[in-house]
């Protein structure tokens, strides 16, 4: 059973599989308003509202509803294009697009709405990168979205003082999201998590259900049963611990987008081309870890960043080293019954300069061709420690451990990264139809050269407009 | 002690039994449970309170109960009646007159009794009336302008919400609605999500079908085997191939397609088999329940190999039986003049071959379709689709029923731009289905189902030869096509016309000469995307044109006004007469909105310009099946009531096709918008249009709708002319009136003018029109194809940033001027060219159906197949040419495919602009720049 709000209504569902999808779930019940365009994160047709409620903060956040499951929503709620007209008065985000002709065959309006619904209640979206960013996992065949922009521009920030505002002021600091079902747990408490897990101990692991959705709407999966950390406490916490910052493995990419942009800016450089901002909205730093995607975004900064994780079980605690987080394709160093409570990453030493880079097809909602991470330390002119690491260059994330043996020692130029780069050919790229191998090696040692060139100093973009690669300081 | 009171509230007489002291607010409150009316005081300071006894606004926590004992009491619950909110809580939101609202449901009471007494308040009485209503958020003006609003819409009945909402501007010179910016009819229920498209309907006992398809790309079905998929509970209907063996096909001389395979497949995905259940859990259970036994064959996939003697063949026979010796399946050569002399003589000839990479439709709404029989055996299918009577008669002729026991009903469809433009397994399969199972049976696409259904943009290679004699003149194009047309025949003739007979202008040649070959291959069907056929070749001209002017020293942008076709009647080399031309006035506005002039010279390196432009059809002279009746009709019937409804076949597909033809009904009979009503999409009830196809719409549905319109309106003008005893020549008309030009003070309001009309008639009003083929087109085989009865144009300038290490090229801005010969309404003919710039350049930068080496599509999401979000799609600088067309309605042309054409060339000659490297192959991804960029060697790598 699972209880949510909805359009302000509670809801009372009994006898939902862990497999149902809100989308699913919304359109059979008759709530046809918000739309299927792909079953699988990627048009954002289905987005609808959460009032989420984690350490950082209360807010409404727009999600893709074919990502989410349904059992997942205890306790929460959740608003649709029908929940926010006021009878003839239409909510500003609706009005806006009908002023500004955001809607021609109108499919995709009501998850563009919804973007636009979230956005009005923010008051981080003053920057016209925070705008793109806002609507970019909207995909619209019709209207080349500049009425679409122009209608986000008109509402960004209003925070109107209406039901929304209301319910997000009021909603519970901790409201009650355990939840339990014939094979779901949703556990608030570690020793709950223990003996479910102790229960089903083949179930499968979920936070934010962004890769776990995706197999369930495109493979048909059925689990023996889903566990769910959503619940959990601290899990969500960004925490300064003595020299570093400890990320738990549940805070949303948005929110660590948000806090790393003056705290770690080479991690919001590369949050800045994930996904998009429904999947920010829900994916989490865990479940982008411990997919052990070769092109998993994340894993090349806390590569290149020294990171270790804080693993738990029902037997205690540990420490893994990034370097030994990845063990094989789709492989992680998580025995059964562990999770990832955090990553701890050292702040960079003084010496250091950091920079990400993802490079892909498309700017936003798009798999990395290569990403990568570069922290190298440069004392009068010379390296004196590097940590080079890639995404896409092999059948995990790696560091390029020739690369970097060859750069310590040599002088920090754009010659002398040349040199060490034609050490990366001992890297075996992946060669498929996203880019082939060919290109993924030219353009890891064309970064690791730009790297170089940027020079000292607080760096611009690196070619003004290319904005697929970010450089950062 | 309590006492018995009995009060009318809100017009039904309640009894309670109240303590004395009770007020009447309290009795409400408390008693009956109407919370609406507010306690903001308590003792008469506030009005939050305020009640209507008996008509008068009043105090409730002023008075008590029992005085109130018999008298009608009006609360705030009892001011919105069954119709929805009264005008003046309509008012309230519209002029934004709320904030916390705790003052409203007094204000609103307050404001009722003054618009009772008085209709047309002045300011002053509106404040008198209101000032014992205290607001402390709005500081009043709102409230004031809401009371106003109010009392405009009681006097003047009509749409409330149509009426602020629609009008955001002035009509054109001598116009009462074209030209002006308004809103499209549908906005407010699509951003409310109550539009309802075909997925969002839900028929009693409806059944959900799925299909089964192939996993092979070329394969002869041995047997199937469905027993163990009829046993599964829930399951109501298998259906496979040789139940349902008519073949169909958009062209009626070439129907290849079977609604499931028959015999054998021929791509990956192609559906082999359907079945309905309960639920598509179920119906999905079963379709892996059927056993198929395949004799796999070898596949052939690249075009050129199945032009082999020995490749295998995708048919062994035609429609007809006859037995097919190779996969070409239409092959058109068209010479005209002496082309080989022509590229002997030029000063410069540019020889080379060019690739197209395919790309799909991607509409957001994935295909759906519902299909249901009643008891007496007439078919309703209800579909996404956007050519509802071309699917009608094939519905007819497949499921062997009379056309006249089908009925096609098109909902609201999100998004097509070509994609639903012929039949679909999905809409036969559910009528087949439904009639067995004797229920209404659904089916919507995955995702990924939407891309084997494609019919999108065909892949072409071009070897295509340019020369220009020295002055720039372009004096011939040779230009061999070979189309990969995929697994069947879809619209495939015509396109293999179009990729030559359509390039023929803006720019006009000397000589011509084309071979157009399309062949079969073992991968999903291709067919019309946004620019039929036309988009393709423009790759080739437009970036050797360019490569030309450089080669002769000339600007781009000059090279294209020297060639271009001149701006009234000009007729092309392949015998197209072009009524109206506005390319000359496309180049001149993004030259000058570029700053083309100042900037092209002097960008650093990696920064590029490039300029590119185009020519399309406005509908095609012939329909698809040779028949003489016309191509679009329109019926118009006048109510009454003050109504005009407009019935027309056409297929709005967010194109605004509606609202089209809803403002030149207007426009003709002086009825506001706010009263016309347009019926669409429903074969039932509509009379003909062809579709939403060839950018038609406006050229022909709109002139029957003018047609249709003038005739109306003739006859309100001759009624009201015999009421004002002036002669009809002297009448004149603007929206909501009939006047008299001489006197306008003589006027008769719409509703009226409708009235005498109908009087004058003796019968109600009922008018028709409709666009009539006319002849058109050269006196040659294949003279036809591609002969419209008028020509958009269209110019672009693109910017692009390139990063030279990683290939990656970030469009900075994008300049499209079009002549779309009248603007009927500017803003949706912005959103057209927007939508087409947008769609282009996504298909130049990232778009490509890649499929590997045994036919299977390798991006079937949306995350693999890319198509271009907010973050990659430029600012886009829209500018609207009118060159007020001879032909068209009000001279309107077309605006929903032509722009989109230049967008791909003039990204590529941009990018040659920034870097010096020329992109022969599509889409110009990161890679293929790359490489590109170190072909040329421009810089060390
Ligand atoms: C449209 C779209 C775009 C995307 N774009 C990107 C992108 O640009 N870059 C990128 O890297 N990824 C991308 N992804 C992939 C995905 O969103 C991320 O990997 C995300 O971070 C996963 O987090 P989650 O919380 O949603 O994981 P879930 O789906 O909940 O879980 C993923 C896996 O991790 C396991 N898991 C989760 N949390 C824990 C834990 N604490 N301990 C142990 N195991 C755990 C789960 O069992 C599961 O196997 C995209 C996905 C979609 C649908
Ligand atoms: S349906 Fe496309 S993102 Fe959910
Ligand atoms: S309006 Fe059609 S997809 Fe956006
Ligand atoms: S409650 Fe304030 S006047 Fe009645
Ligand atoms: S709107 Fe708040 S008191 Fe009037």
């Amino acid at each position: 059973m699972v209880r949510f709000f909805l359009n302000g209504d509670a809801v009372t569902i009994r006898d939902v599989s862990p497999e149902t999808t809100l989308l699913e779930w919304l359109r059979g019940a008759g709530r046809c308003g918000t739309k299927e365009g792909c079953a699988e994160g990627d048009c954002g047709a289905c987005t609808v509202a959460v009032l989420d409620v984690t350490a950082s903060g209360r807010r409404w956040r727009a999600v893709d509803a074919c990502l989410v499951l349904v059992p997942q929503l205890e306790g929460l709620s959740v608003v649709t294009v029908e929940g926010l007209a006021r009878g003839a008065a239409l909510h500003p985000a609706q009005q806006a697009v009908v002023e500004r002709l955001g809607s021609q065959c109108g499919y995709c309006t009501p998850g563009v709405v919804m973007s636009l619904f979230e956005a009005t209640y923010r008051s981080d979206v003053a920057s016209s990168e925070a705008r793109d960013d806002q609507i970019c996992g909207n995909l619209c065949r019709c209207t080349g979205y500049r009425p679409i922009r122009e209608a986000l521009d008109d509402v960004a920030g209003l925070d109107p003082e209406d039901a929304f505002r209301a319910a997000r002021a009021q909603a519970e600091a901790q409201p009650a999201r355990a939840g339990a079902g014939a094979r779901f747990a949703q556990p608030d408490t570690w020793d709950g998590l223990w003996a479910a897990l102790a229960r089903w101990p083949d179930a499968r692991l979920v936070h934010g259900a962004t890769d776990v959705g995706l197999e369930v709407t495109k493979q048909h999966r059925v689990f023996p049963a889903v566990v769910s950390l959503q619940a959990l406490p601290e899990l969500d916490a960004l925490r300064d611990q003595g020299g570093g910052w400890s990320i738990g493995a549940g805070v949303r990419l948005s929110d660590l987008e948000a806090a790393s942009a003056e705290r770690l800016p080479v991690l919001a450089r590369m949050l800045r081309y994930f996904g998009a901002r429904q999947i920010k909205n829900r994916a989490t730093v865990g479940g982008n870890l411990c997919n052990a995607s070769p092109i998993g975004d994340l894993a090349p900064v806390f590569l290149a960043l020294d990171a270790t994780v804080l693993v738990r079980s029902a037997r205690g605690d540990r420490r893994v080293p990034m370097d030994a987080f990845f063990v094989g394709y789709r492989k992680t160093a998580l025995a059964p019954g562990e999770v990832l409570v955090a990553v701890e990453v050292p702040d960079p030493p003084p010496s250091a300069r950091c920079a990400a880079y993802k490079v892909s097809k498309r700017r936003e909602l798009d798999i990395s061709a290569v990403s990568a991470a570069f922290r190298v330390e440069v004392v009068d002119g010379v390296v004196t420690g590097a940590r080079l690491a890639f995404g896409g260059m092999a059948a995990t994330p790696v560091r390029a451990f020739a690369a970097e043996a060859a750069l310590v020692g040599a002088p920090w130029t754009p010659e002398g990264a040349a040199a060490a780069a034609a050490a990366l050919s001992a890297l075996s790229p992946i060669d498929d139809h996203r880019a082939s191998a060919w290109y993924r090696s030219t353009v890891a040692r064309n970064l690791l050269i730009g790297f170089a060139e940027e020079g000292e100093g607080p760096l611009p973009p690196r070619h003004a407009g290319t904005l697929a690669v970010g450089g950062a300081p | 002690m309590k006492q018995l009171v009995t009060l009318q509230i809100n017009g039904e007489a309640q009894t309670s039994a109240v303590p004395p002291h009770w007020t009447l607010l309290e009795a409400l409150r408390y008693g009956s449970g109407l919370t609406g009316s507010k306690q903001g005081c308590d003792k008469g300071d506030c009005g939050a309170c305020t009640v209507l006894v008996d008509g008068q606004p009043q105090l409730a926590c002023c008075s008590l109960a029992v005085t109130a004992q018999g008298k009608a009491v009006t609360t705030i619950e009892g001011v919105a009646d069954a119709r929805g909110p009264a005008a003046i809580q309509r008012a309230f939101d519209v002029c934004g007159a709320l904030q916390c609202g705790f003052c409203q449901p007094g204000m609103i009471l307050s404001a009722s009794a003054l618009l009772a007494r008085d209709p047309d308040p002045s300011l002053e009485a509106i404040r008198e009336a209101l000032s014992g209503n205290l607001c402390r958020c709005t500081g009043y003006t709102r409230i004031y302008e809401a009371v106003a609003l109010a009392a405009r819409w009681l006097r003047e009945p009509g749409d409330m919400r149509g009426e602020q909402a629609n009008v955001m501007g002035p009509a054109a010179e001598g116009f009462s609605v074209v030209g002006a910016p308004l809103r499209k009819r549908d906005a407010i229920g699509k951003a409310t999500g109550e539009v309802r498209f075909t997925d969002d309907l839900v028929l009693p006992r409806m059944l959900h079908g799925k299909f089964l398809r192939s996993p092979h790309a070329h394969a002869r079905i041995v047997s199937i085997d469905t027993s163990a998929a009829s046993a599964l509970p829930g399951v109501f209907a298998v259906l496979v191939g040789s139940e349902l063996t008519t073949s169909y096909g958009i062209i009626p001389w070439t129907p290849d397609e079977t609604a499931l395979a028959v015999g054998k497949v021929r791509y990956i995905g192609e559906a082999v088999a359907a079945v309905a259940a309960v639920d598509e859990d179920t119906a999905m259970k079963a379709c892996r329940l059927i056993t198929v036994t395949w004799d796999v064959l070898p596949p052939v996939l690249d075009p050129e190999r199945a032009l082999d003697a020995d490749a295998p063949l995708v048919h062994e026979a035609d429609p007809k039986g006859r037995a097919l010796s190779s996969n070409l399946c239409k092959e058109v050569g068209l010479s005209f003049g002496d082309v080989d002399q022509a590229l002997a003589d030029a000063a410069v000839v540019i020889d080379d071959h060019w690739t197209y990479a395919g790309s799909t439709h991607a509409p957001i709404e994935p295909h759906c379709a519902i299909g249901s029989w009643d008891p007496d055996g007439r078919l309703t299918v209800w579909s996404s689709t956007q050519v509802g009577h071309y699917l009608h008669r094939e519905l007819a002729r497949v499921l062997g029923v009379a056309e006249s026991a089908v009925r096609v009903i098109q909902p609201a469809v999100g998004g097509a731009f070509g994609g639903k433009s012929e039949p679909f397994d999905l809409e036969f399969a559910v009528a087949a289905l439904s009639r067995k199972a004797g229920r209404p049976v659904k089916i919507l696409y995955t995702r990924e189902e939407v891309f084997y259904a494609h019919r999108g943009r065909h892949p072409m290679r071009f070897h295509f030869r340019i020369g220009a004699d020295a002055s720039g003149k372009i004096t011939a194009v040779d230009n061999d096509i070979l189309l990969d047309g995929g697994a069947y025949h879809s619209f495939g003739l015509v396109t293999a016309y179009y990729a030559g007979q359509l390039l023929s202008g803006p720019i006009d040649f000397g000589t011509y000469r084309f071979r157009s070959r399309r062949v079969y291959t073992n991968k999903p069907c291709n067919g019309p995307k946004r620019g039929h056929g036309s988009v393709q070749p423009r790759f080739p001209l437009e970036t050797a044109v360019d490569e030309i002017a450089h080669r002769l020293g000339i600007d781009p942008i000059e090279m294209r006004r020297i060639n271009a076709l001149p701006e009234r009647g000009g007729t092309t080399v392949n015998g197209q007469f072009v009524p109206s031309c506005g390319v000359r006035a496309c180049l001149d506005a993004v030259e000058a909105a570029s700053g083309w002039k100042e900037r092209y010279a002097s960008l650093p390196p990696g920064r590029g310009l490039g300029v590119a432009t185009s020519m399309y059809i406005s509908g095609t002279a012939y329909p698809i099946y040779p028949n003489d009746m016309p191509q679009s009709a329109v019926v118009l019937r006048g109510d009454r009531s003050g109504r005009i409804t407009a019935f027309c076949g056409l297929n709005e597909i967010g194109q605004g096709s509606d609202s089209v033809i809803a403002w030149i009904v207007s426009e003709e009979t002086g009825v506001p918008l706010s009263c016309i009503d347009v019926v669409s999409g429903d074969t039932d009830l509509c009379p003909v249009d062809l579709g939403a196809y060839s950018s038609r719409v406006t050229m022909m549905a709109g002139t029957a709708a003018k047609e249709a319109g003038e005739r109306l309106g003739a006859r309100m003008r001759d009624a009201v002319a015999a009421k004002l005893g002036v002669p009809p020549e002297r009448m004149r008309r603007r929206t909501g009136f009939w006047f008299d030009g001489d006197d306008p003070e003589r006027a008769v309001d719409h509703v009226t003018a409708l009235r005498l009309a109908e009087a004058a008639a003796g019968m109600p009003l009922g008018e028709v029109g409709a666009f009539r083929t006319r002849k058109l087109g050269a006196d040659y085989r294949g003279g036809t194809i591609g002969a419209s009865p008028a020509y958009s144009a269209t110019a672009h300038v693109v910017e692009v940033d390139v990063d030279r290490e990683t290939g990656v090229v970030k469009i900075v801005g994008v300049w499209a001027a079009h002549d779309c010969g009248r603007a009927i309404n500017p803003v949706t003919v912005r959103g057209q060219i927007e939508g087409s710039v947008y769609m282009g350049l996504s298909e130049a930068l990232m778009e490509e159906m890649v499929h590997d080496g045994k036919g299977l599509l390798k991006a079937t999401s949306l995350l693999d197949y890319r198509i271009m979000t907010s973050m990659d799609t430029p600012p886009i600088d829209a500018h609207i040419v009118e060159s007020i067309d001879p032909v068209g309605p009000y001279g309107a042309k077309e605006a929903g495919e032509g722009p989109l054409h230049p967008a791909i060339p003039a990204l590529a000659n941009a990018i040659w602009h920034a870097t010096g490297a020329r992109m022969r192959t599509m889409p110009f991804t990161p890679e293929r720049v790359l490489a590109a960029i170190r072909a040329v060697g421009t810089r060390e790598q």
